[in-house]
């Protein structure tokens, strides 16, 4: 099993180069016996991982059936939003479970935020590396 | 639909408060339209981002428990 594993910033827009560089990360969710592959945007300045509501849709999950309804905020307040949880996996790493906030807009970038993928993955940023490392959490 | 040449003697003859109020429906139905959100009520807005969704996140942690105590019993 990988102790540690390395992930380049992802550069966002070719014409702006290095300015526009984003800790991007790749990843597999897997909703039932439905999966994905994503990047989720690494934000530490999130409290809560989000979910586009797409991907959630892609994933094979049924928006009624999940009950928990929670509020979000800033651009997101205004549309409404559900718990779903979902097992990603990040390169070797044995799979977790992550808690979403499956918001209904079309629109938002899969977030990892504090709750949970922070609680589940310790990460090292090296900006000026435009580089940055994460390792599993042992519980 | 009146001119602003055959409309303004008749704002002249309003009322100094009439003339106030029409000045705000003017300036409202443009910030609506412009989607600008009126300074007097910036303050009353939520200033909650996904920075501070706190309550959210515990929301988060309590579908996570669920689906942890479906899978574990």
């Amino acid at each position: 099993m990988a102790n540690k594993v390395r992930f380049a910033f992802t550069e966002v827009d070719p014409s702006l180069g290095a300015f526009s560089t984003l800790p991007y990360l790749p990843l597999a969710l897997t909703y039932q016996s439905q999966s994905l592959s994503v990047s989720g945007l690494l934000d530490t300045g999130s409290s809560v991982n989000v979910l586009p509501y797409e991907m959630g849709l892609a994933l094979g999950a049924v928006w009624e059936n999940q009950r928990l309804s929670l509020t979000l905020g800033g651009n997101l307040a205004r549309f409404e939003a559900r718990a779903l949880v979902v097992k990603a996996t990040v390169e070797e790493f044995p799979a977790v479970d992550l808690a979403f906030a499956w918001t209904q807009d079309k629109y938002a970038p899969l977030i990892l935020g504090h709750m949970n993928f922070f609680l589940a993955f310790d990460v090292c940023f090296y900006r000026a590396d435009s580089a940055f490392e994460i390792s599993q959490k042992i519980v | 639909m009146l001119t602003t040449t055959q409309f303004a003697p008749m704002l002249r003859q309003l009322p100094y408060s009439d003339k106030l109020l029409l000045l705000n429906l003017l300036v409202a139905e443009l910030l609506r339209e412009s989607g600008i959100v009126p300074l007097s009520i910036q303050d009353d807005l939520p200033r909650q981002g996904l920075h501070d969704s706190f309550e959210a996140a515990a929301i988060l942690a309590q579908a996570l428990k669920e689906k942890q105590e479906l899978t574990h019993g």
